[in-house]
């Protein structure tokens, strides 16, 4: 979109032109919900919370500095909508026990290119309180000092959390990668991880009649 | 500080999840659900934003159309007679029959004349001998307020004798016609010892235009039509109330406020003062009902001719000063047009009854020294159900949980006749309370 149509539909906003509210919503829908997606568990949590920042949007559209840029106010406003999101749902958040993640080695992220789908699924198993810990730190860009305000959370468990996000992220990286080895592996393309089983993990599933 | 690490984790996420527009195709469910959310916005504004000012307009009003419409009704009944003429002017036959109405009248004033000296059998006599005899009170009001109409009397008494000029200038005719009763009162006024002898007094006029069919019909038929306008504005003692709302309370409140006998201008008005304890249950989120008892002092003083008694003066004093005092029992409804959790406005309607705890009228003469009597105060205690109509905007401010502040603009008028003096007296004023909830904790 130019400038000069941007302008033009954020004039008609102005106004609470419904036409030119819709082709504003259009416009930035893809972007908005990619931002609310990030910050929430499913596409219908989103949506509803990209609404409320659309209202937002609508609302205060006429407090909007022309000069600077429009996207990325609207995707302060997403992003700060998401943070309110987070703290009306705080009972929803739970603390997860992280032991298993803790133990994924490093070295397993060279070079990476995960599809988007795949990475936002991610992202979004994450717990609420690691996800908006991530979000804001990783992909913001936000410091702890600053989320913890944000949050009002104290940084210590900014930090922690975004610790234990990150763990829990490169595990299912992990097991992706597993996952697809696997189906690799079955198709009979691939032979290598078969030495990847060592002599304890035989005897242990030996021991115990296959339970593992 | 991020490791090497940690660095590539957040790298993956950031640069993989930069450019979301092509991954969340535009759903106009999604649009509709927002669409609504807007509405529901644009609706909710307009009524908080409006209905302050509306409902201060309409307290405004309530004020401002009680004051400004009851106005003295002497310049509407003189626009009545104008109209009264125009159209008989208009129409021959309906002159005729009213100069026989006005035969029928001479017959009963011939026979009200035989009984003069009974005060009671006057009061029976025929409607036409009450309506001119109306006339004649109409008369000394117009005396009494208006210098213009006064002016207009050389010019009224000539047409009358002079007889001749039937139906003459329109313009003129209103005051002419009232000037004509004045004037044949006023030249007998001397004799004018009781009612009896002016109903007499104005048997030549009914004479005279009887005479001239044109201007008799004009005459005749405005002559009932002054005495009805006129006894509507009988005079009555009363007083005034107002209502209050929350869950249920109690309402302590407190005014001064202004009466007057058919208009609170023209000099008939008087200050009173006004104590109350109200009880209110908001019967849901808008509707409150809301009674109680309001006592109240109502002077005030007005021309005789507001007066209606069945005691007929030798001379009729030139005004009367009441003093009465009324215990107002309200039955109103009030309707929240605005309200948050500090502020509420509100507007009300609701029907008093009046209980007359004492009356008391002077009388005062135009001669100080007249022996006439004084004064009269009503012996016993008179009831009235219903007999006033309320109307009042309610503005009210809570201070706590459990006590709010009130101010009420606030309008009584009269539906029936109240009092022995039979005057309608209405109320106007401002009145202020301290309200305390009794479901503190469930208040809003």
């Amino acid at each position: 979109m130019i400038e000069e149509d941007l302008h033009h539909l954020i004039s008609g906003c102005v106004k609470q032109d419904r036409k030119a509210q819709k082709m504003l919503y259009k416009a930035f829908y893809g972007f908005s919900m990619g931002i609310c997606l990030r910050y929430t568990g499913n596409r219908d949590e989103a949506a509803e919370v990209m609404n409320q920042g659309f209202f937002k949007v609508f609302t205060r559209i006429d407090s909007f500095d022309r000069e600077k840029p429009f996207k990325a106010w609207l995707g302060k406003i997403m992003v700060n909508t998401s943070i309110d999101f987070y703290r009306a749902n705080l009972k929803m958040a739970y603390t997860d026990d992280l032991e298993k993640a803790e133990h994924v080695s490093d070295g397993i992220l060279a070079d990476r290119n995960l599809r988007y789908d795949d990475l936002l699924a991610m992202v979004q198993k994450l717990p609420n309180a690691y996800r908006t810990v991530f979000n804001l730190f990783a992909i913001e860009g936000y410091s702890h000092e600053e989320i913890a305000d944000m949050l009002h959370i104290n940084t210590g468990t900014s930090k922690s959390n975004l610790h234990k996000a990150r763990q829990k992220l490169k595990q299912m990286i992990y097991d992706a990668d597993e996952q697809s080895n696997n189906r690799n592996y079955n198709s009979g393309m691939d032979y290598n991880h078969i030495v990847a089983f060592n002599g304890m993990d035989i005897k242990t599933i030996f021991f115990n009649n296959g339970r593992g | 500080m991020k490791t090497e690490e940690e660095k590539k984790l957040d790298d993956i996420f950031s640069k993989g999840l930069q450019h979301p527009n092509d991954h969340s195709p535009y759903m106009e469910d999604d649009w509709n659900a927002m669409e609504a959310m807007l509405d529901k916005h644009k609706k909710r504004p307009a009524i908080i934003y409006w209905l302050p000012v509306l409902a201060g307009v309409a307290a405004l009003l309530l004020v401002v159309v009680g004051w400004w419409l009851l106005r003295p009704a002497v310049p509407q009944h003189a626009q009545q007679v104008a109209n009264h003429i125009k159209k008989q002017r208009n129409n021959a036959d309906t002159a005729e029959r009213i100069a026989k109405r006005i035969d029928t009248s001479e017959r009963s004033i011939a026979k009200q004349n035989n009984i003069k000296n009974n005060t009671r059998d006057i009061n029976k006599s025929s409607n036409v001998s009450q309506q001119l005899f109306a006339v004649k009170r109409g008369t000394h009001q117009k005396q009494a307020n208006s210098n213009n109409y006064a002016a207009v009397a050389p010019q009224v008494t000539k047409q009358m004798t002079g007889n001749k000029q039937a139906a003459t200038t329109p313009a003129v005719k209103s005051p002419d016609t009232v000037m004509l009763a004045q004037n044949v009162n006023k030249k007998n006024q001397a004799n004018a010892g009781g009612v009896a002898v002016n109903a007499a007094v104005d048997i030549p006029r009914a004479n005279d235009v009887a005479a001239n069919p044109a201007t008799n019909g004009v005459a005749a038929n405005t002559a009932p039509k002054l005495g009805t306008d006129v006894a509507s504005n009988k005079i009555k003692p009363k007083r005034a109330v107002m209502a209050y709302r929350p869950q249920f309370a109690l309402s302590v409140l407190g005014s001064t406020d202004i009466n007057g006998v058919g208009s609170f201008q023209g000099g008939a008005q008087g200050k009173g003062n006004t104590v109350g304890l109200l009880f209110s249950a908001g019967v849901s989120k808008r509707f409150t009902i809301s009674t109680g008892a309001v006592y109240s002092s109502k002077p005030y003083l007005t021309g005789f001719d507001n007066y209606h008694s069945a005691f007929q003066f030798a001379t009729d004093p030139l005004s009367v000063k009441a003093d009465c005092r009324v215990l107002d029992i309200p039955l109103n409804v009030d309707y929240s047009l605005f309200g948050n959790y500090k502020n509420k406005l509100s507007v009300g309607t609701g029907l008093s009854s009046y209980i007359m705890l004492h009356e008391n009228y002077q009388f005062n003469y135009a001669d100080p020294y007249y022996a006439g009597p004084s004064s009269y105060t009503v012996p016993h205690t008179n009831k009235y159900f219903l007999g006033v109509l309320n109307l009042q905007a309610t503005y009210q401010r809570q201070l706590n949980s459990k006590f709010s502040l009130s101010a009420q603009p606030f309008l009584k008028l009269p539906l029936t006749n109240i009092g022995a003096g039979q005057a309608k007296l209405q109320t106007t004023g401002l009145a202020l309370g301290v309200t305390w909830n009794l479901n503190s904790s469930s208040n809003p």
